[in-house]
């Protein structure tokens, strides 16, 4: 089992707990799930990755959340979303993109990376995720 | 569910463990029955191609008869999209958690129920 705890932010309970068996079935804990910027802050402290999504139950504040929890707390956040265009910009200290829907092996891979950003700085993005700059 | 089995005063016996094996086998034996009548229906009404894929004409948001259909269940294509790839899942035998397939099994059976009462008349 991995030492990272995955904070997954989205508000479709369906698609939240299926995205926490898929980050299960690859050795990785999750820190919880968040539905809206305010559960977000209050998982933050015990996340160290999260996987974030546009739009929440308290409104489009997923871009909100992630600069957040990259700022505040130093996690590493991408964004999976089906609604691209509202992150094409990128977002300040948000590794990257995923879109919608979600296809568990680009997760896996996108976790690794993620663990191999925290650990050595770096690390090379899976295909299927755009970086932001 | 698990919640009912404890309630039940049902345990770890080889017993309950059997019958909650059992009742998650039929859910997911309904589940399979249920996307096959759902991606039917989507099919007809131009949501899904014969491969099962979103049209490409459907954007971001759903046709509006079928989104008022499914109002308060399904939102956008992305997570009509997102249980039916659940839904497969289960039928294909993919391990699922409990939470996971009790929540695809309810919102399935919601979402055909919708989408039955918004058929047209023939």
């Amino acid at each position: 089992m991995s030492a990272e705890k995955i904070l997954i932010v989205e508000d479709n309970a369906l698609l939240a707990e299926d995205l926490r068996d898929i980050i299960s079935s690859y050795g990785y804990e999750t820190s919880g799930i968040a539905d809206s910027f305010e559960t977000a802050r209050r998982l933050a402290p015990f996340s160290t990755i999260a996987l974030v999504d546009v739009n929440l139950r308290d409104g489009a504040t997923g871009p909100m959340v992630a600069r957040y929890l990259a700022s505040e707390h130093g996690v590493a956040v991408v964004m999976v979303t089906g609604n691209p265009e509202a992150v094409q910009n990128g977002l300040s200290g948000v590794v990257g993109m995923i879109s919608k829907p979600i296809h568990p092996p680009l997760i896996g891979k996108v976790l690794i990376y993620l663990q191999d950003v925290r650990r050595d700085g770096r690390g090379i993005p899976p295909s299927g995720m755009r970086p932001f700059a | 569910m698990v919640a009912e089995f404890r309630q039940a005063g049902c345990g770890l016996s080889p017993e309950c463990m059997t019958g909650q094996g059992n009742i998650m086998n039929d859910m997911r034996a309904e589940l399979g029955l249920w996307v096959g009548r759902i991606e039917k229906i989507l099919v007809d009404r131009g949501v899904l191609n014969d491969q099962g894929q979103l049209e490409t004409t459907i954007g971001t948001s759903l046709p509006q008869e079928i989104e008022e259909s499914l109002d308060g269940f399904v939102e956008n294509p992305i997570e009509l999209i997102g249980l039916l790839r659940i839904a497969r899942e289960a039928r294909d035998g993919r391990p699922l958690s409990p939470a996971v397939l009790m929540a695809a099994h309810l919102m399935a059976r919601e979402v055909l129920q919708a989408l039955q009462n918004g058929e047209p008349r023939r």
